[in-house]
Protein backbone atom coordinates (compact mmCIF):
# COMPACT_ATOMS: atom_id res chain seq x y z
CA UNK A 1 0.00 0.00 0.00
CA UNK A 2 2.78 2.29 0.85
CA UNK A 3 4.35 1.55 -2.59
CA UNK A 4 1.10 2.20 -4.39
CA UNK A 5 0.92 5.24 -2.43
CA UNK A 6 4.09 6.66 -3.15
CA UNK A 7 4.37 5.33 -7.05
CA UNK A 8 1.12 7.88 -7.34
CA UNK A 9 2.73 10.47 -6.13
CA UNK A 10 5.41 9.83 -8.40
CA UNK A 11 2.99 9.69 -11.64
CA UNK A 12 1.78 13.01 -10.88
CA UNK A 13 5.24 14.46 -10.27
CA UNK A 14 4.92 15.27 -6.15
CA UNK A 15 8.19 13.13 -5.48
CA UNK A 16 11.32 12.75 -7.66
CA UNK A 17 12.68 9.23 -8.51
CA UNK A 18 14.98 9.52 -5.99
CA UNK A 19 12.91 10.19 -3.56
CA UNK A 20 10.62 6.90 -4.73
CA UNK A 21 13.10 4.98 -4.49
CA UNK A 22 14.39 5.76 -1.22
CA UNK A 23 10.63 5.06 -0.36
CA UNK A 24 11.39 1.69 -1.63
CA UNK A 25 14.44 0.79 0.22
CA UNK A 26 13.17 1.84 3.15
CA UNK A 27 9.79 -0.56 3.16
CA UNK A 28 12.28 -3.02 1.26
CA UNK A 29 13.98 -3.30 4.69
CA UNK A 30 11.11 -2.75 7.30
CA UNK A 31 9.66 -5.50 5.64
CA UNK A 32 13.04 -7.56 5.62
CA UNK A 33 13.67 -7.35 9.52
CA UNK A 34 9.52 -7.99 10.05
CA UNK A 35 9.59 -11.91 8.14
CA UNK A 36 12.89 -12.53 9.76
CA UNK A 37 13.44 -10.38 13.05
CA UNK A 38 15.82 -12.75 14.26
CA UNK A 39 18.52 -11.19 11.81
CA UNK A 40 18.33 -7.83 12.95
CA UNK A 41 19.50 -8.88 16.73
CA UNK A 42 23.33 -9.11 16.21
CA UNK A 43 23.00 -5.09 14.96
CA UNK A 44 20.49 -4.55 17.94
CA UNK A 45 23.33 -6.00 20.34
CA UNK A 46 25.98 -3.77 18.79
CA UNK A 47 23.80 -0.78 20.12
CA UNK A 48 23.21 -2.78 23.59
CA UNK A 49 19.71 -4.07 22.95
CA UNK A 50 18.55 -7.16 23.49
CA UNK A 51 16.39 -7.55 20.44
CA UNK A 52 15.87 -5.70 17.17
CA UNK A 53 12.39 -4.59 17.44
CA UNK A 54 13.21 -2.78 20.85
CA UNK A 55 15.96 -0.92 18.80
CA UNK A 56 13.51 -0.03 16.01
CA UNK A 57 11.11 1.47 18.96
CA UNK A 58 14.04 3.68 20.21
CA UNK A 59 14.89 4.54 16.73
CA UNK A 60 11.49 5.25 15.64
CA UNK A 61 10.72 7.57 18.87
CA UNK A 62 13.71 9.28 18.42
CA UNK A 63 12.55 10.10 14.72
CA UNK A 64 9.10 11.34 15.52
CA UNK A 65 10.96 13.37 18.40
CA UNK A 66 13.26 14.87 15.78
CA UNK A 67 10.38 15.65 13.02
CA UNK A 68 7.76 17.03 15.43
CA UNK A 69 10.70 19.52 16.84
CA UNK A 70 11.08 20.46 13.28
CA UNK A 71 8.31 20.69 12.61
CA UNK A 72 8.00 22.76 15.51
CA UNK A 73 10.70 25.10 14.47
CA UNK A 74 9.69 25.44 10.82
CA UNK A 75 6.35 26.93 12.05
CA UNK A 76 7.43 29.07 14.26
CA UNK A 77 9.58 30.55 11.69
CA UNK A 78 6.60 30.71 9.66
CA UNK A 79 5.00 32.55 12.33
CA UNK A 80 7.66 34.85 12.87
CA UNK A 81 7.96 35.66 9.00
CA UNK A 82 3.92 36.34 8.73
CA UNK A 83 4.07 38.63 12.03
CA UNK A 84 7.09 40.53 10.45
CA UNK A 85 4.99 40.84 6.82
CA UNK A 86 1.94 41.99 8.77
CA UNK A 87 4.43 44.73 10.61
CA UNK A 88 6.08 45.80 7.74
CA UNK A 89 2.26 46.73 5.77
CA UNK A 90 1.14 47.83 8.97
CA UNK A 91 4.43 50.54 9.06
CA UNK A 92 3.78 51.03 5.52
CA UNK A 93 0.30 51.77 5.26
CA UNK A 94 0.14 54.05 8.20
CA UNK A 95 -3.34 55.55 8.33
CA UNK A 96 -3.35 59.12 7.26
CA UNK A 97 -6.42 61.51 7.20
CA UNK A 98 -6.11 62.56 3.58
CA UNK A 99 -6.33 58.96 2.46
CA UNK A 100 -9.67 58.48 4.26
CA UNK A 101 -10.97 61.73 2.98
CA UNK A 102 -10.45 60.57 -0.54
CA UNK A 103 -12.04 57.16 0.26
CA UNK A 104 -14.93 59.38 1.85
CA UNK B 1 -9.75 70.63 20.41
CA UNK B 2 -6.79 69.20 21.05
CA UNK B 3 -3.96 70.65 23.86
CA UNK B 4 -0.77 71.12 22.48
CA UNK B 5 2.05 69.49 22.87
CA UNK B 6 4.27 70.39 25.85
CA UNK B 7 7.42 70.48 26.50
CA UNK B 8 7.57 67.29 28.71
CA UNK B 9 4.74 65.97 27.19
CA UNK B 10 6.18 66.12 23.21
CA UNK B 11 8.93 63.79 22.84
CA UNK B 12 6.46 60.93 24.98
CA UNK B 13 4.52 58.60 22.98
CA UNK B 14 2.33 55.62 24.12
CA UNK B 15 2.17 52.67 21.97
CA UNK B 16 -1.51 50.90 22.56
CA UNK B 17 -2.18 47.92 21.46
CA UNK B 18 -5.96 47.23 20.90
CA UNK B 19 -7.37 43.82 19.86
CA UNK B 20 -11.41 43.93 19.63
CA UNK B 21 -10.97 47.06 22.29
CA UNK B 22 -14.39 48.93 21.01
CA UNK B 23 -15.83 49.57 24.12
CA UNK B 24 -12.60 51.52 25.85
CA UNK B 25 -10.32 52.52 22.93
CA UNK B 26 -11.76 55.69 21.99
CA UNK B 27 -11.83 56.70 25.85
CA UNK B 28 -8.32 55.54 25.86
CA UNK B 29 -6.54 56.82 23.68
CA UNK B 30 -8.22 60.72 23.36
CA UNK B 31 -7.81 60.53 27.04
CA UNK B 32 -4.07 60.53 26.30
CA UNK B 33 -4.12 62.79 23.87
CA UNK B 34 -6.18 65.50 26.22
CA UNK B 35 -2.97 65.11 28.63
CA UNK B 36 -0.60 65.64 25.35
CA UNK B 37 1.09 62.81 24.83
CA UNK B 38 1.50 61.22 21.33
CA UNK B 39 -0.62 57.91 20.52
CA UNK B 40 0.10 55.14 18.76
CA UNK B 41 -2.77 52.72 18.11
CA UNK B 42 -1.42 49.03 16.93
CA UNK B 43 -5.10 47.59 15.72
CA UNK B 44 -4.08 44.14 16.35
CA UNK B 45 -6.22 42.55 13.50
CA UNK B 46 -9.47 43.43 15.41
CA UNK B 47 -13.29 41.99 14.30
CA UNK B 48 -14.77 44.80 15.78
CA UNK B 49 -15.04 48.27 15.74
CA UNK B 50 -11.65 49.66 17.09
CA UNK B 51 -10.09 50.49 14.08
CA UNK B 52 -13.26 52.81 12.93
CA UNK B 53 -13.17 54.32 16.26
CA UNK B 54 -9.53 54.89 16.54
CA UNK B 55 -9.78 56.67 12.99
CA UNK B 56 -12.50 58.67 14.60
CA UNK B 57 -10.15 59.55 17.45
CA UNK B 58 -7.18 60.35 15.06
CA UNK B 59 -9.83 62.83 13.31
CA UNK B 60 -10.06 64.99 16.79
CA UNK B 61 -6.18 64.98 17.59
CA UNK B 62 -4.73 64.21 14.06
CA UNK B 63 -1.01 65.15 15.21
CA UNK B 64 -0.72 62.94 18.29
CA UNK B 65 -2.82 60.35 17.40
CA UNK B 66 -1.02 57.57 15.10
CA UNK B 67 -2.35 54.65 13.50
CA UNK B 68 -1.48 51.47 12.23
CA UNK B 69 -3.57 48.35 11.57
CA UNK B 70 -2.29 44.64 11.41
CA UNK B 71 -4.37 43.07 9.06
CA UNK B 72 -5.03 39.98 10.84
CA UNK B 73 -3.94 39.36 14.43
CA UNK B 74 -0.25 38.78 15.19
CA UNK B 75 -0.47 38.58 19.55
CA UNK B 76 -0.05 41.07 22.08
CA UNK B 77 3.83 41.19 21.91
CA UNK B 78 3.85 41.43 17.86
CA UNK B 79 1.72 44.78 18.37
CA UNK B 80 3.58 46.60 20.70
CA UNK B 81 6.68 45.94 18.45
CA UNK B 82 5.23 47.62 15.53
CA UNK B 83 3.91 50.21 17.99
CA UNK B 84 7.58 50.87 19.06
CA UNK B 85 9.32 50.83 15.65
CA UNK B 86 6.63 53.38 14.69
CA UNK B 87 7.87 55.58 17.58
CA UNK B 88 11.85 54.76 16.79
CA UNK B 89 10.55 55.96 13.36
CA UNK B 90 8.89 58.94 15.08
CA UNK B 91 12.08 60.22 16.85
CA UNK B 92 10.19 59.29 19.97
CA UNK B 93 12.87 59.89 23.33
CA UNK B 94 10.44 58.54 25.61
CA UNK B 95 8.14 55.16 24.79
CA UNK B 96 5.80 54.03 27.22
CA UNK B 97 3.09 50.88 26.48
CA UNK B 98 -0.10 51.44 27.57
CA UNK B 99 -3.15 48.65 27.81
CA UNK B 100 -6.12 49.54 25.53
CA UNK B 101 -8.93 47.73 28.16
CA UNK B 102 -8.98 50.18 30.55
CA UNK B 103 -7.31 48.70 33.48
CA UNK B 104 -4.51 51.72 33.35
CA UNK B 105 -4.65 55.13 35.25
CA UNK B 106 -3.57 57.83 32.41
CA UNK B 107 -2.71 59.83 35.53
CA UNK B 108 0.16 57.44 36.29
CA UNK B 109 2.08 58.21 32.90
CA UNK B 110 4.09 61.18 33.92
CA UNK B 111 5.12 58.91 37.32
CA UNK B 112 6.71 55.95 35.10
CA UNK B 113 8.01 58.92 32.62
CA UNK B 114 9.88 60.85 35.40
CA UNK B 115 12.25 58.13 36.55
CA UNK B 116 13.83 58.22 32.98
CA UNK B 117 13.26 62.08 32.26
CA UNK B 118 15.43 62.51 35.72
CA UNK B 119 18.13 59.55 34.23
CA UNK B 120 17.55 57.38 36.92
CA UNK B 121 16.77 54.89 34.95
CA UNK B 122 16.40 53.53 31.53
CA UNK B 123 13.32 51.37 31.70
CA UNK B 124 10.48 51.44 34.19
CA UNK B 125 7.83 49.31 35.04
CA UNK B 126 4.05 50.38 36.58
CA UNK B 127 3.70 47.55 39.63
CA UNK B 128 0.30 46.94 40.16
CA UNK B 129 -0.28 46.30 43.72
CA UNK B 130 -1.41 42.91 44.19
CA UNK B 131 -3.49 43.33 47.15
CA UNK B 132 -6.11 45.13 45.10
CA UNK B 133 -6.14 42.80 42.67
CA UNK B 134 -8.82 39.51 42.43
CA UNK B 135 -7.10 36.18 44.02
CA UNK B 136 -7.20 34.49 40.91
CA UNK B 137 -5.27 37.02 39.66
CA UNK B 138 -2.70 37.95 42.21
CA UNK B 139 -2.03 34.01 42.39
CA UNK B 140 -1.82 34.07 38.92
CA UNK B 141 0.63 37.38 38.98
CA UNK B 142 2.90 36.04 41.63
CA UNK B 143 3.49 32.58 39.82
CA UNK B 144 4.68 34.23 36.90
CA UNK B 145 6.91 36.57 38.99
CA UNK B 146 8.65 33.68 40.22
CA UNK B 147 8.61 31.71 36.78
CA UNK B 148 10.42 35.25 35.70
CA UNK B 149 12.85 34.96 38.32
CA UNK B 150 14.07 31.35 37.88
CA UNK B 151 14.39 31.73 34.13
CA UNK B 152 15.52 35.16 33.76
CA UNK B 153 17.24 35.74 37.24
CA UNK B 154 15.67 38.80 37.78
CA UNK B 155 12.82 39.50 40.89
CA UNK B 156 10.69 42.68 39.98
CA UNK B 157 7.31 43.39 41.86
CA UNK B 158 5.23 42.64 38.77
CA UNK B 159 6.18 40.98 35.42
CA UNK B 160 3.06 41.16 33.32
CA UNK B 161 2.47 44.46 33.80
CA UNK B 162 1.34 46.61 30.93
CA UNK B 163 2.65 50.00 31.52
CA UNK B 164 6.23 50.44 31.14
CA UNK B 165 8.30 53.00 29.87
CA UNK B 166 11.77 53.33 28.11
CA UNK B 167 14.05 55.47 26.79
CA UNK B 168 14.61 55.55 23.47
CA UNK B 169 17.97 54.06 23.82
CA UNK B 170 16.76 51.55 25.59
CA UNK B 171 14.10 50.60 23.72
CA UNK B 172 16.25 50.31 20.04
CA UNK B 173 18.14 47.21 22.23
CA UNK B 174 15.51 45.66 23.46
CA UNK B 175 14.65 42.65 20.57
CA UNK B 176 11.36 41.05 21.24
CA UNK B 177 10.38 37.68 19.61
CA UNK B 178 7.20 36.84 21.34
CA UNK B 179 4.12 37.20 20.23
CA UNK B 180 1.89 36.79 22.84
CA UNK B 181 1.44 37.68 26.79
CA UNK B 182 5.05 35.63 27.02
CA UNK B 183 6.43 39.03 25.97
CA UNK B 184 5.72 40.76 29.59
CA UNK B 185 8.19 37.92 31.00
CA UNK B 186 10.67 38.51 27.83
CA UNK B 187 10.72 42.56 28.45
CA UNK B 188 12.17 41.87 31.76
CA UNK B 189 15.04 38.59 30.10
CA UNK B 190 15.75 41.75 27.35
CA UNK B 191 16.09 43.96 30.69
CA UNK B 192 18.27 41.26 32.62
CA UNK B 193 20.16 40.54 29.10
CA UNK B 194 21.04 43.62 28.31
CA UNK B 195 21.80 45.44 31.82
CA UNK B 196 19.30 48.17 31.70
CA UNK B 197 18.65 50.19 34.55
CA UNK B 198 15.23 48.84 35.69
CA UNK B 199 13.03 50.86 38.36
CA UNK B 200 9.46 50.16 39.39
CA UNK B 201 6.85 52.88 40.18
CA UNK B 202 3.62 51.39 42.09
CA UNK B 203 0.47 52.53 39.51
CA UNK B 204 -3.03 52.41 40.31
CA UNK B 205 -5.24 49.60 38.76
CA UNK B 206 -9.15 49.68 37.28
CA UNK B 207 -10.26 46.30 37.53
CA UNK B 208 -13.58 46.19 35.04
CA UNK B 209 -14.87 42.71 34.08
CA UNK B 210 -13.92 43.62 30.73
CA UNK B 211 -9.76 43.89 32.24
CA UNK B 212 -10.45 40.79 34.60
CA UNK B 213 -11.04 38.59 31.38
CA UNK B 214 -7.87 39.21 29.81
CA UNK B 215 -4.13 39.63 30.59
CA UNK B 216 -3.27 36.32 33.05
CA UNK B 217 -4.98 33.42 34.15
CA UNK B 218 -3.85 29.94 35.11
CA UNK B 219 -4.28 29.07 31.27
CA UNK B 220 -2.37 32.44 29.84
CA UNK B 221 0.43 31.38 32.30
CA UNK B 222 0.48 27.91 31.84
CA UNK B 223 0.68 28.70 27.67
CA UNK B 224 3.66 31.60 28.67
CA UNK B 225 5.69 28.51 31.05
CA UNK B 226 5.67 26.53 27.90
CA UNK B 227 6.83 29.11 25.88
CA UNK B 228 9.58 29.80 28.23
CA UNK B 229 11.21 26.22 28.36
CA UNK B 230 10.42 25.93 24.45
CA UNK B 231 12.41 29.30 23.95
CA UNK B 232 15.51 27.31 25.67
CA UNK B 233 15.82 24.71 23.35
CA UNK B 234 15.44 27.34 20.42
CA UNK B 235 18.16 27.42 18.09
Amino acid sequence: MVIIFFYKRLRVKKITPATFALWILVCLIVNFFAFAPRLSDPLAGFFGFGRGLDLLLVLGYALLVYVIYSLYVKIDELNRNTTELVRALAIKDEIELKDIEKEE
Amino acid sequence: MSEQNSEITKDVYLVVPAFNEEKTVSQIIEGIAEKGYNVILVNDGSKDNTLNLAIESKKKYPNQIFVVSHVINRGLGAALKTGMVVAHNKKAKYIVTFDADGQHEIDDIPNVCKPLQDGEADVVIGARPFEDMPISKSFANLIMNALTFIFYGRNVKDSQSGLRAFTAEAADKINIVSRGYGVSSEFIKEISDKELRLSEVTITTIYTPETQNKGTDAIVGLRILTKMVLDLFRI
